[in-house]
Parts: C-alpha cells; structure tokens; sequence
C-alpha cells in the first residue's frame, strides 16, 4: 500500500495513495500507522481523497489507529468521499472521527 | 423478468476480491443506481465474500467463492455461494443492530463485526440458505427502472 508522509511543526500528514482500504490492505495499514505512532503521541491528519472504496476491515484498522493513539493524540480525516462517508454514517463511526472536505481545510483548522 | 444473469467466481484469497468488486461496479451501471447505492452494493458483496472467505473457509486458500449476478427489471440479486463452514441461519437471520457507539469512550469503539448489519441495512433483502453442503447468501436491491439494456 502505497502512503504519502508530511510532517509539520503540529501534524503528521498521511495520504493513502491508493484506490483501496479493504480486507487486503488493512493489516499493512495499521502495521504502518502503529510504526509512526511509537514515534510518540500526536495527531495525524488522514487524507482518504484518492481512496474510492473502503469495507469494514479498513474502517476497523482506521479506528484501532484512533485507539491506537489515545487520548493523548488525535486522527482528524479530510477528503472522504461521499460513497466512503456512507459508510462511516451506516456505522454510527461519523460521530466519532473530525472530518474535513479538504487538506487545505484541515490543516487552517488544525495549525 | 430476468433481463440477464453472470456467473463470478474467484479463489478463498482476499487478494482476488479487489477485481471482483470493479466487476460488480461496472455490474451496478446496468441498474439506476447513485454513485452511493453503488458503493453500498458492492460493499454488501465484498463483505458477505470475506465473510466466506475468513469464517466459511477459514482462511484456507484454493477453495472457490461463486457470484451469481442477475439483473431483472426493477432490481438485482447477487448471491455468493461456498462450500465451506455454514452459518446459523436464525442468528443469521435476526436483526443486525449497529452497536451504539460513545465518542468519549475510545476503549468501547468496535473495530469490527459490521458486516451483517450494513447488509440488513443496505440491501433489501438479505438471505441464507444451505442445502447439500452449498451456502448461498442472497442479497437483492430494488431501483427504478429507466431503460435497462437487453
């Protein structure tokens, strides 16, 4: 799976390049994800703009990534798109996650 | 009346679901569907084929998982059939709720176990049925009909 990596002074900024996040790719995902966060607490910013398809292996590693990073960090997503943010309102999990359209949006709100 | 059927088959690896779900995409353009119905049905597929995959075959490679994709008029049926383990048809058959989910409470947020319940949900019908070591899980979803081509 190929994910894009940005640090700024506040965020690390990861982008999945890729059209998927399903039962395939989870496993390498989170493995991914946990790697960064034993670099210590912080918060991620998770750009989903290019992904056109998620099932509930990928939104499960996406909110063991959020357990994962606890309360002394954060995983705000932006660029969900509508299909895929069906899915997080099936699941109940939009209540849970901070969303933003846009990277750009999200990075003015979170700096 | 049935306009067409196809019959999808691919190996118990979850390395060979990607493609099948493209092949019900482009499936669900036959149908008048959203962008988000289309999402959603191939969601259902994709989850009742690793379903079969993780639970009915338990992982074990080389077996097969069979798609039959029908199109009739005003609605498509897909069922995905193995021949591995089946599944309690009553418990299968029950309502599916989402667990209720606390924002605060990272500890209780599932990681997990949607599967049925986005199909309960998404689908309009859903069944399961087994009968001489076949299980085939049937999912239908109704649209209305523009011009469906023959």
């Amino acid at each position: 799976m190929q994910i894009e990596v940005t640090h700024t002074p506040t965020l690390l900024v990861v982008k999945v390049v890729a059209p998927r996040l399903d039962a395939r790719e989870a496993v390498e995902f989170k493995a991914q994800m946990a790697d960064w966060i034993r670099q210590g607490p912080q918060t991620i910013l998770l750009n989903l703009a290019e992904v056109r398809f998620i099932d509930s292996s990928g939104l499960g590693a996406i909110v063991s990534v959020l357990k994962l990073l606890g309360r002394q960090g954060d995983l705000v997503l932006c660029g969900v798109t509508e299909p895929v943010l069906s899915l997080f309102k099936l699941t109940r999990m939009d209540r849970v996650f901070q969303m933003y359209a846009q990277e750009s949006e999200a990075l003015t709100a979170l700096a | 009346m049935q306009v067409g059927s196809i019959n999808l088959s691919i190996e118990s690896d979850c390395k060979h679901v990607a493609l099948l779900g493209r092949a019900i995409t482009s499936l669900c353009s036959l149908a008048n569907f959203s962008d988000i119905d289309t999402y959603q049905v191939e969601l259902c597929v994709i989850e009742a084929v690793n379903n079969a995959i993780e639970h009915a075959y338990e992982r074990e490679k080389g077996k097969l998982v069979e798609i039959t994709f029908s199109l009739y008029q005003s609605k498509l049926t897909i069922a995905i059939c193995d021949t591995g383990k089946g599944m309690d048809e009553k418990w299968l058959m029950r309502d599916q709720a989402f667990p209720d989910v606390d924002p605060q409470d990272l500890a209780s947020l599932p990681e997990g176990g949607w599967g049925l319940a986005i199909m309960q949900q998404v689908m309009d019908e859903v069944t399961y049925s087994t009968s001489n070591g076949k299980n085939v899980l049937t999912l239908t979803k109704r649209f209305t009909p523009t011009s469906v081509p023959g």
